[in-house]
């Protein structure tokens, strides 16, 4: 077991100076920063002194100087990683992550190779899981985000389970034989990594490729290369995470009509819709929009003529990437051999230099195109 | 990582009908009988890698064999494009070989005298209409033989990721629908480590606890995970479980059980037992036996303390309001509350409760629409589809946090900033 501590790995209780946490105002707002004595972090929530932060146990909701607000601080997690972190590129989100994962088989112990590394949110989460015994291999041919990532493993204590190559996996192959359970491609052409990928699997044994692409046509290259090289049991998969939008509405009655002035009475809530409520109320197409009321739901008393309803959150992208699985198996005369646990050298984390991750926030997920390699526009 | 196949094994076969069994390779000695695929000896699938597939020979030996390989019969796309099905009589007609003839045949396959292949090349030779057949339908038609007289089966691992699609498309109830999707995503809301120490309850026949475990161990080392299960009943029914092969010894030192109605001692575990006042050998065992079964249940009570947990993950028949309100001071600050549910309504009430409290963030309700494609390849794809209509499921997540000064300003800030549901535009 490794004795260095990451909060990527291990969970920590108090907020040390050094430590990166998320600082949570709400789903879209978060942020990681790293907490420096004698800091300050001023948002529009106002002045935030990390002196108030260092002590309090992760999870505290602090409050700004003045007090006119306060902030939740967070133990960081790959999850809570891929919403705030610098993008370079396009990256995985969490259901991608989670599907992949868990078809890969990736487990304490795991090897894994991964390309290209892009901003590493996958790579957090890969290392998470496979920690404190398997390791990652990631390979990215744009040296700045090589360089980018080096400095994010040493600031999260994973280096000793992550290793970053500068190489272009396409031409010059993985350079590895014999080490791999797990393979991963994002990448803008994976079928040119396909034969080198098979090449890295651990002999003797069925290992797992996953290769993410938006495009069908990628898909197809991808798949005719696999089949060519003896991978089966090649699956395809699209997931997509749909919110649901909960909310306690005012029932409408039917209209009536007053039987002394013929008027028709429209049965209107006499209360005015909750200001947010009121740009939903235009988008509505004219119709009027139902009236949300807040209701004492702590102990879930409705009044009234009051329901709780839920909907599926409509989501602009209608689809992400298609996932294609395999499984392969490598020949091998050398005995069966059970991944032995490594020990892995004790490094000391330097938090002082961190990235300062914090200032980035998150741009939302876009649609990949097929010849994008990632770059953020 | 698929490991190799050990002596003591479970196995998950799946049969070239696409129906699949767990087999227990009790003793290398024994004969699997799969039914009328055949049998095979033990022996010859112990060190073996799992997630392969073998084909039964005559001697009852396996050969591992590429289980994308079909017969050996050429089919020419190009040449078969100017054949159609238009002038197809009924099927029946076009076999040459009698009924008596093929029930022969299938009788010597499967005492082992004659090989599979060689069977079903037999009948499409004799086959009139076979030529006649686009590639489409030829491979159709071979792969239909294939399903009926192949000794080909897979060997799986009978890890999380496969008994949950085993269980998922063939008896969903056991499993309460956790779909393979639903469990992963259970796995990474819950930010789940190999040293994580995670309060549960499963109703899902153990799927959840097996899930976890392959998260939260290596061989037999311990990585210094732990898990605190409370049971539905008085004993533990996590079938899965049993059904995946953990080194002896690493799911008890993993896994802490304590019955749902034995949280809170009752009066007679809280004082000390009386001893007998009596020399009968039977009486004194009998006390010995309750005296260390209380000591054990308040040992386990004593790790149900205040904020001990690294998260709490339910995958549970009970309420989740109820179950959540009983369980939540157990949960650190910072770490996550991850709910399963068939059902978005058993849902909303634990979610509109943690909307309102101070003590929860970003409560979440979701859905996965996950699809499964046909591959553009050839050959391949011989899987029964995921079900792309159905539901896998809701999870219902959110953070527990410690609220503290902010406690009581936190109804009117909290609404404003922790929870902007109005201004969300997800
Ligand atoms: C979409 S990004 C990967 C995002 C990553 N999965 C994540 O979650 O952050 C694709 C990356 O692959 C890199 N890449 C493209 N072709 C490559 C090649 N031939 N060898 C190595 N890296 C390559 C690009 O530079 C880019 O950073």
């Amino acid at each position: 077991m490794t004795a260095e501590k990451s909060l990527f790995t291990s969970y920590s209780k108090t907020i040390q100076d050094g430590d990166l946490v998320i600082a949570y105002v709400n789903p879209l707002d978060m942020s990681a920063i790293h907490v420096k004595k004698d800091a300050v972090l001023n948002n529009k929530y106002g002045a935030f002194l990390h002196n108030n932060i260092i002590g309090k146990p992760f999870g505290a909701r602090v409050e700004s100087v003045k007090g006119n607000g306060h902030i939740a601080f967070l133990h960081p997690s790959p999850e809570l990683w891929t919403q705030t972190l610098p993008h370079r590129t396009q990256i995985l989100y969490m259901p991608d992550i989670a599907l992949v994962s868990e078809m890969l088989d990736l487990k304490p112990g795991a090897v894994v190779v991964e390309s290209g590394t892009g901003s590493g949110s996958f790579s957090h989460s890969i290392a998470r899981t496979i920690a404190p015994v398997g390791k990652l291999h990631t390979f990215e041919y744009h040296e700045e985000r090589v360089l980018k990532f080096k400095d994010e493993l040493v600031a999260h204590g994973l280096e000793s389970i992550v290793e970053v190559n500068h190489r272009n996996v396409c031409s010059d192959g993985f350079g590895l034989e014999d080490v791999a359970d797990a393979v991963f491609l994002d990448l803008p052409s994976p079928w040119e990594a396909i034969a080198s990928a098979k090449q890295a699997f651990k002999k003797g044994k069925v290992g797992r490729i996953c290769s993410f692409s938006p495009a069908i046509e990628q898909v197809q290259k991808t798949c005719l290369e696999m089949e060519k090289n003896g991978f089966y049991d090649v699956r395809m998969f699209e997931t997509l995470i749909r919110r649901q939008d909960i909310k306690t509405i005012q029932k409408r009655p039917l209209p009536t009509r007053d039987v002394v002035t013929g008027h028709t009475n429209n049965n209107k809530s006499k209360k005015k819709p909750l200001a947010a409520d009121e740009e939903k109320e235009k988008d509505n197409n004219g119709e009027e929009a139902d009236v949300v009321v807040e209701s004492d739901q702590a102990n879930g008393a409705l009044k009234e003529g009051q329901v709780i309803v839920s909907k599926t959150v409509a989501r602009v992208a209608g689809h992400t990437s298609f996932l294609v699985f395999a499984s392969v198996f490598v020949e091998g005369d050398k005995a069966v051999v059970t991944a032995d646990a490594k020990t892995v050298a004790e490094t000391a984390m330097d938090l002082e230099d961190g990235s300062n991750a914090g200032d980035e926030s998150n741009a939302g997920k876009r649609k990949r195109s097929m010849t994008d390699d990632g770059q953020k526009s | 990582m698929a490991g190799i196949i050990e002596e003591g094994h479970k196995v998950l076969i799946r049969m070239p009908s696409n129906n699949c069994k767990i087999i227990h390779l009790k003793s290398a000695n024994l004969k699997i009988t799969l039914g009328k695929f055949g049998q095979f000896n033990a022996a010859s699938l112990i060190g073996r890698p799992f997630n392969a597939a073998y084909d039964i020979l005559p001697s009852g030996e396996l050969e591992m064999v590429d289980p994308t390989e079909s017969i050996d019969i050429t089919i020419d796309a190009e040449e078969d494009a100017g054949n159609n099905n238009s002038y197809l009589v009924a099927r029946t007609d076009s076999q040459k070989l009698s009924k008596e003839d093929i029930e022969q045949r299938k009788q010597e396959a499967l005492d082992g005298h004659l090989d599979s292949k060689a069977l079903i090349k037999d009948l499409v030779e004799n086959s009139t209409s076979f030529e006649g057949k686009t590639a489409f339908a030829k491979q159709k038609y071979i792969r239909r033989k294939e399903r009926k007289f192949s000794k080909k089966f897979e060997a799986l691992e009978p890890s999380a990721r496969n008994l949950c699609e085993y269980y998922f498309t063939t008896k969903p109830q056991k499993t309460r629908g956790v779909r393979i999707d639903t469990l992963s995503q259970l796995m990474c809301l819950g930010n789940v480590m190999a040293n994580s120490n995670i309060l549960i309850s499963d109703s899902v026949g153990g799927l959840l606890v097996g899930g976890l475990l392959e998260r939260m161990t290596f061989g037999d080392m311990d990585l210094g995970g732990r898990l605190f299960a409370l049971l539905d009943g008085d004993t533990s029914n996590f079938d899965v479980v049993k059904d995946m092969n953990f080194k002896e010894g690493v799911v008890d030192r993993v896994l802490d059980t304590l019955p749902w109605t034995r949280i809170d001692p009752s009066s007679h575990e809280v004082e000390p037992l009386p001893t007998p006042d009596s020399t009968d050998e039977a009486v004194l065992l009998r006390h010995a036996k309750r005296v260390e079964s209380i000591a054990k249940a308040n040992a386990l009570r004593a790790k149900l303390s205040e904020a001990a947990f690294d998260g709490l993950i339910l995958a549970s028949q009970f309420d989740p309001l109820e179950t959540i309100e009983r369980l939540a001071k157990y949960v650190g600050y910072s770490r996550p509350v991850v709910v399963f549910s068939q059902y978005k309504e058993t849902l909303v009430p634990a979610y509109l409760m943690m909307r309102a409290s101070p003590d929860y963030l970003n409560a979440q309700i979701s859905e996965t629409m996950t699809r499964e494609y046909q591959v553009p390849v050839s050959g391949l794809g011989t899987h029964p589809f995921m079900q792309a209509s159905g539901s896998g499921g809701f999870i219902l997540t959110a953070t527990r946090v410690f609220a503290g000064d902010c406690a009581a300003a936190s109804n009117n800030t909290s609404n404003k900033h922790a929870q902007p549901t109005k201004r969300r535009k997800l």
